[in-house]
């Protein structure tokens, strides 16, 4: 029952009388679509008029000079306004750079150590040469004999064959600190520490 | 455009006429276009809303938006799925901007799920066997009973069995799910039913 219903309500909904776009529609829509046409066109055309007027010949040496006239008070004012607001601060002074010369800097060299295979050790045998051989024996004999000994001076003064005399000043002594050494004589500090020990 | 011009874009398929309306411009692919589409949205906006004024003027904005957007679109979609989805988009707001427009001299108290368009339920004295000989006025009352319908089960109906559109491309045009679609359009047709039972009472 309840399919029957729906089977002839989905009957008649497809059954609706179709409704049509008017006779006019096409028409209207294309005067729409022209005049949306026609308004982009125009807003190109505004804009082509816009930059027509700067570059006309008149107008473009006035605003030439009038736009000159503006970057000049421009940069002007920029520069009064910085005076006015820095001119008691002290610049701070900037660190001079100075290029480095280009040195040319040589890597390196590499020193090449010798690797162990490349060390050959070689044993020769050298004899040792030290002259033609001296008795000991024989030189102590000759030289330790007493008539070979000569009046020799030890020290010789050549030039001063007179006596003379030598004044050796008197040695110093300080009495006051002699005679403390004598007070105080073997009492240093082992000979304290002998005597504690003693008394322990 | 004259009966040669007609049979030269006859053979090509929408696709084909917008992607060459892309690339020329040309206004007679374009008028082609309006031809094969402008009465079947038509039918679908006068169902949609109710209105042959409104739904005329939602049909000449959905071509002209065609014509200035022509560019957006793409081959990943079927031409009709997208000029659907414009016509139904700009019919739903409408709707609520005429909803809006009822809410200050009606104010519905429908605040149920998923849906912004209150329905005011008035009482309807049309439903009676007595008026039912004539099949104009029976057309008439089918046609009421949709629009006493809500919106989102109103536009699927008409898409599935008015325009008699597949339920796959159906959920292309509204961006809903195929399950939600033959869902929602089986709740439709059973409040159509009961809003049109003294039609259909044998």
């Amino acid at each position: 029952m309840g399919n029957m219903r729906i089977e002839k309500l989905l009957t008649d909904l497809k059954n609706l009388p179709k409704e049509t776009a008017g006779e006019d529609f096409e028409q209207k829509l294309l005067e729409r679509i022209n005049q949306y046409e026609a308004r982009q066109s125009l807003d190109w055309s505004e804009k082509l008029i816009g930059i027509k007027r700067i570059f006309n010949p008149i107008l473009a040496p006035a605003l030439t000079i009038l736009m000159a006239f503006g970057i000049i008070y421009y940069y002007l004012d920029k520069n009064n306004f910085q005076s006015q607001h820095f001119s008691g601060e002290i610049d701070r002074a900037k660190p001079i750079i100075v290029e480095e010369e280009n040195e040319i800097i040589t890597p390196p060299t590499k020193i090449k150590t010798p690797k162990k295979k490349d060390i050959v050790i070689t044993k020769v045998r050298v004899p040792l040469n030290l002259g033609p051989g001296v008795s000991l024996d024989e030189k102590l004999s000759i030289e330790s004999s007493f008539e070979n000994i000569s009046n020799e001076r030890l020290i010789d003064f050549p030039n001063i064959n007179k006596p003379f005399q030598i004044r050796i000043p008197p040695p110093y002594i300080n009495f006051d600190e002699e005679f403390e050494n004598f007070i105080f004589m073997g009492r240093t500090k082992d000979s304290i520490r002998l005597v504690n020990s003693k008394n322990r | 455009m004259d009966k040669s011009e007609r049979k030269k874009f006859s053979s090509k398929t929408d696709e084909e006429l917008i992607l060459e309306f892309q690339k020329t411009n040309s206004i007679e692919i374009f008028n082609e276009l309006v031809r094969r589409y402008k009465d079947p949205l038509m039918n679908f906006l006068f169902k949609f809303v109710g209105s042959r004024t409104v739904a005329e003027d939602i049909l000449q904005e959905t071509f002209f938006r065609l014509y200035k957007n022509k560019d957006y679109y793409t081959t990943v979609a079927k031409f009709s799925t997208w000029i659907y989805t414009i016509a139904s988009n700009l019919a739903k707001t409408e709707l609520r901007r005429q909803n809006r427009r009822a809410f200050f001299s009606i104010q519905g108290t429908n605040n149920k799920e998923e849906e912004d368009v209150s329905e005011i339920e008035l009482p309807d004295e049309t439903y009676r066997p007595d008026v039912q000989a004539d099949s104009n006025i029976k057309f008439k009352i089918i046609q009421d009973a949709l629009m006493k319908i809500k919106p989102i089960y109103r536009e699927l109906i008409i898409l599935r069995d008015i325009e008699d559109l597949p339920y796959e491309e159906i959920a292309e045009i509204t961006g809903l799910k195929l399950g939600t679609v033959k869902s929602r359009i089986n709740r439709g047709r059973l409040q159509l039913q009961e809003l049109l039972k003294d039609i259909y009472y044998e």
